[in-house]
């Protein structure tokens, strides 16, 4: 961390000498003209311009409302949104489904690494998060259940920068620093930070210092547009996130084997760790032809890499398995998105992707040789490696018709293609509406049919005939390959602005899947692997409400919803027979939660701002075939921020957050349920101190 | 002393001096918006400077375009072009948040009958479809004829309320 922290601090002093020069504008007297527009409608809860369906939204405003601020991850950010549910290890699901969202950065979508992606990104580059969801137009394939679409700081002629401290317990400690600048037509912003804690994933206890849970991540983002001419822009993002873990003991356990002439160590002493390196660069070409055609060109590159370490000794004991797992992939990949306005009532939208993943996963796994009565006789190492390419690649074409002022219509179609284990494709069509009932008033609906392939990133050709009569062995052997998931999505929403301050939506949609995709835990390697339910249904229906008005704004989401799945027809092995045979009739997904709920205030009093919101869950899947339901829980979460002056350091803001007001202990999981490795508790209070300072 | 302690004081350190460091010597350059106020100029001799012109982010550029300016404050000249048709662009919606505080300017070339022969952003904006939306419009715009073919800078502010 301090060698991090000292070439940061080189690299902020390197700075200094590029601002020391001062620049004056002078105020001359040429014509000047104002091109003005309102402002879109700023309430989170709206439609979206792109795609005329729901889109929830926050601004950098709304983002530094939360409790953490900008050092709050990405999926914390989205948790303030309706229909998402909390998970652990960062996860998060959106209607529904497991991990289906879709990151894109400045419309350019993200491939997903083999981490999740909330925990790569932080929102201190972020301008603005959407999450866009509902019936999408042809333009968006592959991961449906939710688009984030994040809009970067930068791209503006401007000079300014931001540092920040954030201190607290578990003993956090980050650091942030970020600037932007332009010289001549070259657009850059930069962004760096570094975070440490004693609590970096859910522990498997309810105490406030888990045992063996430390974290370091750090992260790097940096985005650069040129501009070539008036009409064209050539930009480059590229990024960097390390984030290391411990993964948490469980004191008092019981080992199930022992070890030859060795000592059992605690299980409070077991020393397993992942690291996790996801780092991407996107190269991106934007402008308007002569011909009136609007493009945007990307190529993009993932390198994306999971290492866990067992504790060798430990692992065995306890589990009658220790796996050292080395999964890396590499995926480098076109996206192309043109559209073109043919008369005053049509715009035509047209593009391709493509994408071409190589995975390599090396398993190295020491277990016990079993006897005929199943008594374990020797250790033997296995290895289990793999390699495999995928390729996708899509096609579409849709249009928006405006027949009249007050009714938009969006239809298209996609062509996919999934090659990978499987070989799939599919054309999908895709409709949506918006009518203006008033000014204040729009109904929308849509229709689309997904193609949703495994994430390549997951799978791996695992040869689990090597573990037959070992103490790894698989209840069974069924092995079918995972398949794409093919679904039929219905979407219906209204929105009403009943006044100047408060806006109302209520939104619906029905999914019907065939081959629904799920992902599970089935090892102690924070890697989920994928695997399908033959048939799957998923309904819903979310509320919002969001109110502002001077110095105060506040939010309301509430969302009902169900997802129940049948028959497991993939990686059938990394489940026990008995499960397998009562998922033959419609059981609840592992992720299903039935209510959730979040909400918040903020109020500026007398230069100092007060927040505090609420996530309300109804509990998550447990017990066998998830039959069972967690316990539901409510978090409550307070702030206050003010802008401070003092020597050296002049104007700075100040803000303390307190997590988990009423130390109230709850669980995500009980280590229960299909698909779930152990039990995960929710954090404890957690103070936390704030400091930046905007340049 | 406890290691995290220790730790803790070199890193607050390490950025108190950063900051301070940083304060003391970052300038943000406020792009300001200028009121309205018209200037003309029909010298033929400003023309030939402007013509073959542009903005190529060059110093020199920039401040020859500053001593023109000011030449030009001093100079007054002895017509007046007024826009008489003047076009402006819709932001559509999904540029508004780009379009908030975005600042062009534009250099037209007129011929003797005001029309718009040639237009050009000398500043542009950040964003290539705002820009293209607004060289469209501006191609439109016409003028008061007059004795000679002349140039003009014209600002635009987007502004988004």
């Amino acid at each position: 961390m301090k060698k991090f922290l000292l070439s940061f601090t080189i690299f902020i002093l390197w700075q200094n000498s590029i601002y020391a020069a001062t620049v004056t504008q002078k105020r001359d007297s040429i014509l000047s003209y104002d091109i003005t527009a309102t402002k879109l409608d700023d309430s989170r809860n709206k439609l979206s311009a792109k795609t005329g369906q729901s889109s929830y939204s926050f601004s950098q405003e709304n983002i530094n409302n939360l409790p953490q601020a900008q050092t709050s991850s990405l999926n914390q950010v989205l948790l303030r949104a309706p229909g998402v549910t909390q998970d652990s290890f960062g996860q998060i699901h959106i209607r529904g489904d497991h991990s289906n969202a879709q990151y894109r950065i400045n419309d350019v979508m993200i491939p997903q690494g083999i981490s999740s992606f909330g925990q790569s990104f932080d929102t201190h580059f972020a301008q603005s998060v959407d999450l866009l969801r509902g019936a999408l137009p042809a333009q968006y394939g592959y991961r449906t259940a939710g688009v984030v679409d994040i809009k970067t700081k930068g791209g503006k002629f401007s000079k300014g920068g931001r540092s920040e401290i954030v201190l607290g317990g578990n003993q956090t400690m980050g650091f942030n620093q970020q600037i932007s600048g332009f010289r001549d037509k070259l657009n850059y912003y930069l962004n760096a930070t570094y975070l440490q804690n004693n609590r970096g994933l859910e522990p498997p206890t309810a105490a406030r210092n888990p045992i063996h849970d430390e974290t370091k991540q750090d992260k790097l983002f940096g985005y650069f547009s040129y501009l070539l001419d008036a009409k064209k822009r050539l930009s480059l993002i590229v990024a960097n996130a390390n984030n290391n873990f411990q993964i948490p003991n469980n004191p008092n356990q019981s080992a199930e084997f022992e070890l030859s002439g060795l000592a059992i160590p605690p299980s409070a002493n077991l020393n397993q760790r992942q690291k996790e390196a996801n780092r991407y660069a996107i190269l991106a070409l934007q402008g308007v032809s002569d011909l009136d055609v609007d493009y945007q060109i990307s190529l993009f590159s993932r390198q994306s890499n999971n290492k866990f370490m067992a504790d060798n000794n430990g692992d065995l004991a306890y589990l009658g398995i220790a796996s050292n797992l080395n999964r890396t992939s590499l995926a480098n990949g076109l996206q192309g998105d043109f559209s073109k306005q043919i008369n005053d009532k049509n715009i035509l939208r047209y593009g391709l992707f493509f994408s071409d993943e190589r995975v390599a996963s090396n398993k190295n796994s020491s277990v016990f040789d079993l006897d005929i009565s199943g008594d374990p006789i020797s250790t033997r190492n296995i290895l289990d490696n793999s390699k495999q390419n995928s390729q996708t690649y899509g096609l579409y074409l849709q249009n928006e018709f405006k027949p009249w002022q007050k009714l938009t219509l969006n239809f298209g179609a996609r062509l996919d293609s999934y090659k990978s284990y499987s070989n799939e494709s599919q054309l999908s069509p895709r409709f949506g509406a918006t009518y203006d009932l008033t000014s204040d008033t729009k109904i929308y609906g849509g229709y689309a049919r997904y193609f949703t392939p495994p994430r390549s990133e997951l799978l791996s050709n695992s040869t689990i005939n090597q573990f037959n009569q070992t103490s790894a062995q698989a209840q069974n052997s069924g092995n079918s390959k995972v398949r794409v998931e093919r679904s039929n999505y219905f979407d219906l929403g209204i929105s009403h602005k009943l006044t100047k301050n408060l806006s109302l939506n209520l939104d619906s949609y029905y999914k019907e899947s065939k081959n629904l995709l799920d992902e599970g835990q089935f090892s102690n390697a924070l890697i989920f692997v994928p695997f399908n339910y033959a048939r799957g249904k998923s309904y819903g229906i979310e509320f919002g409400a969001d109110y502002k008005k001077d110095n105060f704004s506040a939010f309301f989401n509430f969302s009902a919803q169900k997802t129940r799945a049948k028959n497991i027809n993939s990686s059938q092995y990394l489940f026990e027979s008995d499960e397998l045979e009562r998922a033959l009739s419609y059981i609840h997904v592992d992720h299903d939660q039935s209510y959730t709920s979040s909400f918040g205030a903020t109020y500026l009093l007398y230069n100092t701002n007060y927040g505090f919101d609420a996530l309300y869950a109804s509990g998550l899947r447990r017990g066998f075939a998830n039959q069972d339901r967690m316990p539901s829980y409510l978090q409550f979460n307070v702030s206050a921020s003010k802008d401070l002056t003092m020597p050296i350091i002049n104007k700075f803001n100040a803000k303390i957050a307190m997590l988990n007001l009423f130390n109230r202990t709850y669980q995500l999981h009980d280590g229960s349920g299909v698909g779930i490795g152990a039990s995960q508790y929710g954090i404890r209070r957690t103070i936390y101190l704030i400091l930046s300072k905007s340049f | 002393m406890n290691y995290h302690l220790k730790s803790f004081i070199i890193t607050c350190t390490f950025w108190v001096l950063a900051i301070f460091l940083l304060s003391n010597s970052f300038v943000k350059t406020k792009i300001i918006p200028v009121s309205l106020e018209i200037y003309l100029d029909a010298s033929g001799k400003n023309k030939n400077q402007h013509h073959h012109s542009e903005l190529k982010g060059k110093k020199e550029e920039k401040e020859r375009h500053h001593e023109l300016v000011n030449d030009n404050e001093k100079s007054k000249t002895t017509k007046n072009l007024e826009p008489i048709y003047q076009p402006l662009p819709l932001i559509p919606d999904d540029l508004r948040q780009e379009a908030f505080n975005t600042l062009a300017i534009a250099r037209f070339y007129i011929d003797k009958s005001g029309n718009v022969e040639k237009v050009e952003l000398i500043k542009p904006a950040a964003n290539p479809k705002l820009n293209h939306l607004l060289l469209k419009s501006l191609k439109k715009w016409k003028f008061s004829a007059s004795n000679s073919a002349v140039s003009q800078d014209i600002k635009v502010n987007f502004e988004v309320k």
